[in-house]
C-alpha cells in the first residue's frame, strides 16, 4: 500500500451544548470528539472502534460535514473542506466522500423506489442524460449483487440485508474516492453481516476505495481493518495497523477490549477480565486521562494530567503515561 | 405505503364509510344545488311564511315563505367553498412556517413557536371574531378568519413532523450527496409529511364548518340575504317555541356535515397510521 495521505484530521473537536435547565447555569458541552488528529491513506481501511457513545459516530459523521465541528481541520488531498471551497467546489466534493449508514430502515426515504433513491445523487449532480443515469442505476445493482426487477420496489419489501445494499449502491452512484461506514453491519444478522463485509471488500478492490469504518464490533474491524484507532471518550486512546495492534496492544482500554471478544471455543478459558466499571459522562470531563477511573494501572499522574498521544513504535500511537516510560 | 392498501384499509372502518357517502352527498348536493333546488333561495312568498313540511315545500319554508330545501342547499355551497378556501389557504400558510421552523430551528424557531402559542390560546372563535372586528364583515373575511384559526395546529404539527425527519439518516444522505435545502424539504420532508397534513385538513374541515356557521349566527359572517346555516338558524329563533323545524332543519345539515369531516378525518388517520397496518 503506498503512503499517500488522501484525508488529513488536525485537532478535530466537537463538542454538543448540553441544554440548560437552571436560569444562569454555566453552559456545559458533551465533549464527542476531543482533539483528534489523524491521517487516512488512500486505499486503506481505517478502522475507528469504541463503547456505544464515544464518539465514533460523530467523528465519521463530522467527516461528510453532517456534523459541523467546533473547532479543527479537515483536509481532503491537502484542501479543508471548510474553509478552502467555494460553493461550487463544495457542491463538486460531495461526489468524493459518501456515507453508509448504520440504520437500513431510517437510511432509505419510505416513499422512494429503489430506482429513485439510487438515482437521487446523479440527479442532484445531473450527471448524464436520463436514460445513462436509468443504466447507471442498474450497473449499480449488479455491483451490489442485486436483481434490475426489485428497481421498482419500496424500501420496505426488502430485508435489512438488501436495504444495506441499496444503500451502498446509492453511496457508489457518484463514484466517490472515500466511504465513510458508520457501523453498516451492526443492525444486521451475523449471517446477513458476513455477506455484506465481503461485498464491500470485492467493491473496495475494484472500485479503488478507502473506507472509514465505524464499528464496535472488533471481530468484524479485525476481518476488514488494516488500521485500527480505539477511541474512548470522544479521544483516540490507540492506533496502530490491525496485527500489530491486536498482537501488542498497548493502552489498558485495548487490552481490556481484546479479552473481552468471546472465542467461540468452550474450552479456551475465558479471560473475560474485562473493563470495570461504566464510561462516565462525556460532559466536560475533567482533566487528566479519560480511562483513569476504570484503568487497573492508574496512579496519580493519570487524574491530573492528559496523557499525550504519541508514537512509540512506527505507526503505532498510544495515549497513556505508562507507555511514555519504557 | 400505496394507495390501494389504504383505501382498503379505510373501507375496512364503517364509520368512516358512513362519513364518506355522508360527505360525497354534502358535496354533490352543494354542486348540483341550482338543479336540485326546487325554488330559488331568495324568492319570498309572504303568503307562505313558516310553513311546516308539504309536498309543495318538502322542507317548509322560513320567516319570509322562502323554500328552505333550496337554501339548504345553496348553504351548502356557501359553507364549503368557505370552509375549503379557508382551509386550504391556512393549511398552506401554516405548512410553510411549520417546514421553515422545524427544518431550520433555533432562534427563528423559537421566535415562531413562541407566537403560534399566544395565537392557540385565543379561542378559536374569539380569534376569529378579533378579525372580523378588525377588517369589517365579508365573505373574504370569513375565510381569512378561518385561515387564522387553521395556521397554528397546522404549523405545530408540521414543525413537528420536519423536526424528525430532519434528523433522519436519508435526509442526511441527502445532504451528503450534495442536496438543496429546497430539494430536501420539497422531495423529502413534505412528501412524508403529507398524510398527516391530509388528516388535519379533513378535521379542521368540520371546525370550519362549525365556525363559518357560528360567525353567521352571531351576524358577523355570511351577510344576508346569501343563504347559510348559522344564519338560518339565527333567524327562526324568534319563532323556536311555535316553529322548531326551522332551526332543526339547517341545525341537522350542519351536524351532519361536522360529521361527516370528523368521519373521515378519523378514518384517514387510521388509515394512514402505519403502527396499525395489519388491522
Amino acid at each position: 500500500m503506498s503512503k499517500d495521505v488522501l484525508l488529513q484530521v488536525e485537532n478535530l473537536k466537537v463538542y454538543f451544548p448540553v441544554r440548560k435547565v437552571k436560569i444562569g447555569e454555566k453552559q456545559r458541552y458533551v465533549h464527542a470528539c476531543d482533539d483528534l488528529s489523524f491521517s487516512i491513506y488512500r486505499g486503506e481501511t481505517f478502522g475507528i472502534v469504541g463503547e456505544s457513545g464515544c464518539g465514533k459516530t460523530t467523528t465519521g459523521k463530522a467527516l461528510v460535514k453532517i456534523v459541523k465541528p467546533t473547532s479543527g481541520v479537515i483536509r481532503y488531498e491537502g484542501k479543508d473542506i471548510y474553509r478552502d471551497f467555494s460553493r461550487r467546489e463544495a457542491f463538486e466534493f460531495c461526489r468524493k466522500m459518501q456515507i453508509i449508514f448504520q440504520d437500513p430502515f431510517s437510511s432509505l426515504d419510505p416513499r422512494f423506489t429503489v430506482q429513485k433513491i439510487i438515482q437521487e445523487p446523479l440527479d442532484i449532480h445531473r450527471i448524464g442524460t436520463p436514460a445513462e443515469r436509468r443504466r447507471r442505476v442498474e450497473v449499480l445493482m449488479q455491483e451490489v449483487e442485486m436483481h434490475t426487477e426489485q428497481l421498482t420496489k419500496f424500501p420496505h419489501e426488502f430485508s435489512g440485508g438488501q436495504r444495506q445494499r441499496i444503500g451502498i449502491a446509492r453511496a457508489l452512484s457518484l463514484n466517490p474516492e472515500l466511504i465513510v461506514c458508520d457501523e453498516p453491519v451492526s443492525a444486521l444478522d451475523v449471517a446477513i453481516q458476513a455477506q455484506v463485509l465481503n461485498l464491500m471488500c470485492d467493491l473496495q478492490d475494484r472500485h479503488n476505495l478507502t473506507y472509514i469504518f465505524v464499528s464496535h464490533n472488533l471481530s468484524v474491524v479485525k476481518h476488514i481493518c488494516t488500521r485500527i484507532a480505539v477511541m474512548y471518550l470522544g479521544k483516540f486512546v490507540e492506533l496502530a495497523d490491525k496485527e500489530e495492534l491486536f498482537k501488542n496492544p498497548l493502552h489498558p482500554y485495548t487490552v481490556g477490549l481484546l479479552n473481552a471478544i468471546p472465542v467461540p471455543d468452550p474450552t479456551v478459558p475465558s479471560l473475560m477480565a474485562g473493563i470495570e466499571g461504566d464510561v462516565p459522562t462525556p460532559i466536560d470531563p475533567p482533566p487528566g486521562c479519560r480511562f483513569c477511573k476504570r484503568c487497573p494501572h492508574a496512579t496519580s499522574i493519570c487524574a491530573e494530567k492528559d496523557p499525550e498521544f504519541r508514537e512509540v513504535a512506527p505507526g503505532h500511537f498510544v495515549a497513556c503515561h505508562r507507555c511514555g516510560a519504557q | 405505503m400505496e394507495a390501494k392498501a389504504i383505501l382498503r384499509r379505510f373501507l375496512r372502518r364503517p364509520t368512516a364509510v358512513i362519513g364518506m357517502v355522508l360527505l360525497i352527498i354534502i358535496v354533490l348536493a352543494a354542486i348540483f344545488a341550482p338543479v336540485l333546488a326546487p325554488y330559488d333561495p331568495l324568492e319570498q312568498d309572504l303568503l307562505q311564511v313558516n310553513k311546516p313540511f308539504s309536498a309543495e315545500h318538502l322542507l317548509g319554508t322560513d320567516y319570509l315563505g322562502r323554500d328552505t330545501l333550496s337554501r339548504i342547499l345553496y348553504g351548502a355551497r356557501v359553507s364549503l367553498s368557505i370552509s375549503l378556501t379557508g382551509v386550504l389557504l391556512g393549511s398552506i400558510v401554516g405548512i410553510v412556517i411549520g417546514l421553515v421552523a422545524g427544518y431550520y430551528g433555533g432562534a427563528l424557531d423559537y421566535a415562531i413557536e413562541y407566537l403560534l402559542t399566544i395565537l392557540m390560546a385565543y379561542p378559536g372563535l374569539l380569534l376569529a371574531l378579533i378579525i372580523i372586528a378588525i377588517f369589517g364583515t365579508s365573505n373574504v373575511n370569513t375565510m381569512l378568519a378561518i385561515a387564522v384559526f387553521i395556521v397554528p395546529t397546522m404549523a405545530r404539527t408540521v414543525r413537528g413532523l420536519t423536526f424528525s425527519l430532519r434528523e433522519q439518516e436519508y435526509i442526511q444522505a441527502c445532504k451528503v450527496a450534495g442536496a438543496s435545502d429546497a430539494r430536501i424539504i420539497f422531495k423529502h420532508v413534505l412528501p412524508n409529511c403529507f398524510s398527516q397534513i391530509i388528516v388535519n385538513c379533513t378535521l379542521s374541515f368540520g371546525g370550519a364548518i362549525l365556525t363559518v356557521s357560528g360567525l353567521s349566527y352571531l351576524g358577523v359572517g355570511i351577510q344576508p340575504p346569501t343563504p347559510e346555516w348559522g344564519m338560518m338558524i339565527s333567524n327562526a329563533r324568534a319563532t323556536i317555541r311555535t316553529f322548531p323545524a326551522g332551526i332543526l332543519v339547517p341545525g341537522i345539515a350542519v351536524t351532519l356535515a361536522v360529521m361527516a369531516f370528523s368521519l373521515v378525518g378519523d378514518g384517514l388517520r387510521d388509515a394512514l397510521d402505519p403502527k396499525l397496518k395489519n388491522q
